[in-house]
């Protein structure tokens, strides 16, 4: 090899390299900006929910009026809201996940989920220990433009399947 | 995609192997290609955004390991392209697993409230991203020829059977195996048999010694009691093992159907007599890596008594960082180096004069304790948790709780005990003698009732998945 043709060499393998770099920085860029959450439609989620998870058996699906009722949320102020309750005397199961058009979005979720929860735990505190430990291990989690809350035994199963579905 | 799915066991495998074996066995780049093609699916099925990430990383290696080698055929050393290709493979590994660690460090540290966004973790890239180093590290030690087909590396990299949870197999110990493998019935049974049980002790096992340590779990720490949280955490210690090394029973098995011998990766690791014996029997491949390119790199232990227990202490701490991005996970790893230290230079004569059942009481008792910091992520809780076990804070020794569990699990943790032992394979290699088909029946059984809890089981995925 003459000095020319490893000079050649030099700036093509270095040029390579720095391609290898860019796309590499181009793609962390796009995934950390996209918050990595799958674009999904809660549809999905909500029949994994019910054909794989059964969660039927446990709540029923529950209307936006029923979000408005219990969360103090309008469903039309996001891309989709999707709310399981278990409507049987002294229960206290419940799902809720919503899709924001942004992660800014979900502070009033968050901040609805959170007074729910103490609600509940006022309401049955002095004669439900079961309820108030459910509603103490709920599950609250917020994930790229979406937001979860679960109250339940299987919380952590339904946990699974929307975290698997984004 | 999960080895212990319907989807998985009735759908992706099987059509694999039937296409695999289709192609005539003297095309066998052919059948790499398909196999790569099949991992490919397979890892994206679940994550399609992060196959960029695969691909990039066979590509990147695959042209790294030939920069290397260029540069040492024309005099050079290679290093300055092995420390680019280092820091590449870490800054990947870095930017998914640690960044939001360090950004809470930093937090935490500075009193700031710098924001960022958490992604989540691709899937086994602590796995593959080891392998690649693996291979980078053995061109440049000259220790493996460069690869000239990038799909070979490719392959390497993406190998389905030990794609997601490993074991982590060093390039040198497959290389020959990409261009040529054997084929025989013999072969292919005992992976498929292997494949079941490790099924088994996934599904059957580690899955319903997971549920009685989640019912320990719910329980409040103040309503905790000494036994219940003993039993706790020995679910959970089974747990742990039967759901890594059914995995890498799997994989192993796995590999055997497609004509790969994968090393063992675990070696009976509840049977060991200290805590240096144990880390020969868990999670070997991982072990193996730090000490072949960390450990002996640093000097291993022909360096002066200091330079030694600092080597150990920055391998376990690395190795404790590897298992997740949080302090528990680092301090999980210096507890076991400061144990190995130990046993190295204090008390490793005593325990090899104790009595069997003393030297396993003493290394069972470490372990178990290990794990509530590794099960753990807080840790201050996982204090607390360490003190209920040992009666501080505890609500008493026993309470309905614990009659439950010990009602409703006593059989299953039997079982553990009992399976994380030889005796099962002595007792089967026993009646074997007498009765040839007894390991395929045993293996069909095994495939029928793990099956059977995947038809009407919930989700089940693998702890080690979070690696």
């Amino acid at each position: 090899m003459t000095s020319t043709d490893i000079g050649k060499s030099i700036d093509r393998n270095t040029i390579i390299k720095a391609g290898f770099v860019l796309a590499l920085i181009i793609f962390l860029v796009i995934v950390y900006k996209s918050g990595s959450a799958k674009d999904i439609d809660l549809a999905v989620i909500s029949d994994r929910l019910e054909n794989e998870m059964g969660i039927e058996k446990e709540m029923k699906k529950a209307s936006d009026r029923d979000v408005m009722e219990f969360f103090g949320l309008d469903s039309g102020s996001f891309e989709q809201v999707v709310y399981y309750r278990n409507t049987r005397e002294l229960a206290v199961e419940e799902l809720l996940i919503v899709k924001a058009a942004s992660k800014d979005a979900l502070g009033p979720v968050s901040e609805a989920a959170d007074r729910r929860t103490k609600t509940q735990i006022d309401v049955y505190k002095s004669y439900g220990p079961k309820q108030v430990k459910q509603l103490e291990n709920c599950i609250k989690i917020e994930k790229g433009n979406y937001y979860f809350y679960c109250t339940s035994d299987n919380a952590a199963d339904y946990e699974e399947v929307f975290r698997d579905a984004i | 995609m999960l080895f212990s799915s319907i989807m998985f066991i009735f759908y992706f495998l099987p059509i694999t192997l039937g296409v695999y074996y289709l192609i005539p066995k003297s095309h066998l780049m052919a059948r790499n290609a398909w196999l790569l093609v099949a991992s490919l699916v397979f890892y994206s099925w679940g994550e399609p955004v992060y196959l960029f990430l695969m691909i990039f990383s066979a590509a990147f290696n695959y042209y790294m390991a030939g920069e290397i080698d260029r540069e040492k055929t024309e005099g050079g050393s290679g290093k300055k392209n092995l420390v680019f290709a280092l820091v590449i493979n870490l800054m990947i590994l870095g930017f998914f697993k640690y960044f939001g660690f360090l950004m809470d460090t930093i937090n935490a540290v500075t009193g700031l409230s710098i924001g960022y966004t958490a992604l989540p973790l691709p899937v086994g890239i602590s796995f593959y991203t080891f392998q690649a180093l693996s291979y980078i590290f053995d061109v440049y030690r000259d220790k493996v020829k460069v690869q000239k087909n990038p799909m070979m590396v490719a392959l390497y990299l993406a190998l389905f059977p030990q794609l997601i949870a490993g074991p982590i197999v060093n390039y040198k110990d497959i290389e020959e195996q990409l261009t040529e493998r054997s084929f025989s019935f013999d072969s292919f049974g005992s992976g498929a048999i292997r494949f079941c049980i490790g099924m088994g002790k996934k599904v059957i096992l580690a899955n319903n010694l997971g549920a009685l340590n989640a019912y320990v779990a719910a329980i409040a720490p103040d309503e905790l009691t000494v036994l219940t949280a003993w039993i706790g955490i020995i679910c959970y210690t089974l747990q742990i093992y039967f759901d890594f090394s059914g995995y890498s029973d799997m994989a192993i098995g796995l590999g055997r159907m497609f004509g790969f011998r994968f090393k063992e990766n675990f070696n009976y690791p509840y049977t060991a007599v200290s805590i240096t014996d144990f880390w020969r029997r868990w999670h070997i491949s991982l072990s193996s890596w730090f000490r072949d390119y960390v450990y002996i790199p640093l000097g291993g232990n022909r360096v002066p008594v200091r330079r030694h227990i600092m080597n150990l202490l920055i391998v376990w701490s690395l190795t404790g960082l590897w298992h997740g991005a949080s302090w528990n996970f680092v301090l999980w790893g210096v507890y076991f180096g400061v144990i190995l230290i130990i046993e190295k230079y204090l008390i490793g004569g005593y325990i090899e004069k104790m009595p069997s059942w003393a030297q396993h009481l003493y290394t069972m008792l470490i372990v178990t304790i290990s794990w509530v910091f590794f099960s753990i992520t807080d840790i201050g809780e996982a204090v607390r948790y360490l003190g209920i076990m040992f009666g501080i804070g505890s609500s008493g020794f026993m309470d309905s709780s614990t009659l439950y569990l010990l009602r409703t699990g006593l059989v299953l943790i039997a079982m553990g005990v009992l399976g994380s032992t030889k005796r099962p394979v002595k007792e089967h290699e026993r009646i074997s003698r007498g009765f040839r088909w007894h390991e395929t029946v045993w293996a069909l059984l095994v495939l029928l009732i793990s099956v059977s809890y995947l038809v009407y089981g919930s989700y089940n995925p693998f702890l080690y998945f979070r690696f």
